[in-house]
């Protein structure tokens, strides 16, 4: 029989990969963050067993994990200014062209747009699945998602699909 | 289906289609000629949902069989237990009938030491006969 953590955080484990990803740029960081959280969920998992959102809390934790690794390294003081965070070296080099082009795409749209955007268009979630991941109202979801492809729509139409 | 398309387009960009619209326009755009933007925007987006972390590993093994385990663990100290207090009940039994004989025997030889000192005391009066010479002597005294 498989464990809560086994049915109901690590079928998560994509979709929360590049949630951070899209924060981080950085592969091996939105890994290890992540891998904190999660040992972080198995640590409280009797209080998320009755948890009445599951996923806002893996969330919030995500963000709360990777906000004080920027601030401790004095980077950024939130993740709408994630954009400044200078991409490393190494990692820049690995980026494939679609990722280059994601990065591109997201890059400025302030952060709830962003994670409505990823959420919607690259995950292919509802906006009730939405509403319930970012604890934000289906009105709000439904705001952020317009602004977000207007904005990427005339990205589009003006620089086309570049890096 | 090149009107269909333009449609759903719309609608996508407004912000007003469905997930069921947004499918069959990505499934449509695959089928007809033109719309390279379109399909480029759409083709980056399914690559980076194939994105997948590679070194994530489950935390601290099965949480499940953790739970097992320390379940068989309490039954082991609760058993542990349980043995170590009859252990230590029976060997403090065993002390206190020993030191109870002990105190016995004791009790019994202090008896016969009080009695023996008192059959001694008794022995006294004999002992002065030693001062007499003979057993004439102590009948002739007598008469």
């Amino acid at each position: 029989m498989k464990s809560f953590f086994e049915l109901h955080i690590w079928p998560l484990r994509g979709k929360l990969f590049r949630m951070v990803y899209l924060w981080t740029k950085d592969r091996d960081l939105s890994e290890d963050m992540l891998q904190n959280v999660f040992e972080k969920t198995v640590e409280r998992q009797k209080e998320l067993q009755t948890h009445p959102n599951l996923n806002g809390w893996i969330v919030k934790s995500l963000k709360n994990e990777v906000l004080m690794h920027f601030r401790k390294n004095g980077k950024i003081d939130g993740l709408e200014r994630a954009d400044h965070i200078p991409q490393p070296e190494t990692n820049a080099l690995e980026l494939s062209e679609s990722n280059r082009i994601i990065f591109s795409l997201v890059e400025n749209l302030p952060e709830k747009q962003r994670e409505v955007f990823q959420l919607r268009e690259i995950e292919e979630m509802s906006y009730e699945e939405i509403s319930n991941f970012l604890e934000i109202s289906l009105e709000q979801v439904k705001v952020n998602l317009h602004r977000a492809r207007k904005t990427i729509r005339e990205k589009l139409i003006n620089q086309g699909i570049t890096p | 289906m090149r009107e269909r398309i333009e449609e759903l387009l719309q609608k996508y960009w407004a912000g007003e289609s469905s997930l069921a619209e947004e499918k069959e326009l990505k499934e449509s755009l695959a089928q007809v000629e033109g719309f390279e933007t379109e399909k480029s925007f759409f083709g980056v987006l399914k690559d980076f949902k194939a994105q997948m972390p590679e070194k994530l590993k489950t935390p601290g093994g099965k949480p499940k069989s953790k739970t097992i385990r320390l379940q068989w663990l309490s039954w082991a100290a609760s058993l542990a237990l349980i043995i170590s207090s009859v252990w230590v009940w029976r060997d403090y039994e065993e002390k206190k009938e020993q030191e109870q004989a002990y105190q016995e025997v004791m009790e019994a030889l202090a008896m016969i030491q009080t009695n023996l000192a008192k059959g001694q005391e008794q022995m006294k009066p004999l002992n002065d006969l030693k001062y007499l010479k003979t057993t004439n002597q102590l009948f002739t005294q007598g008469q």
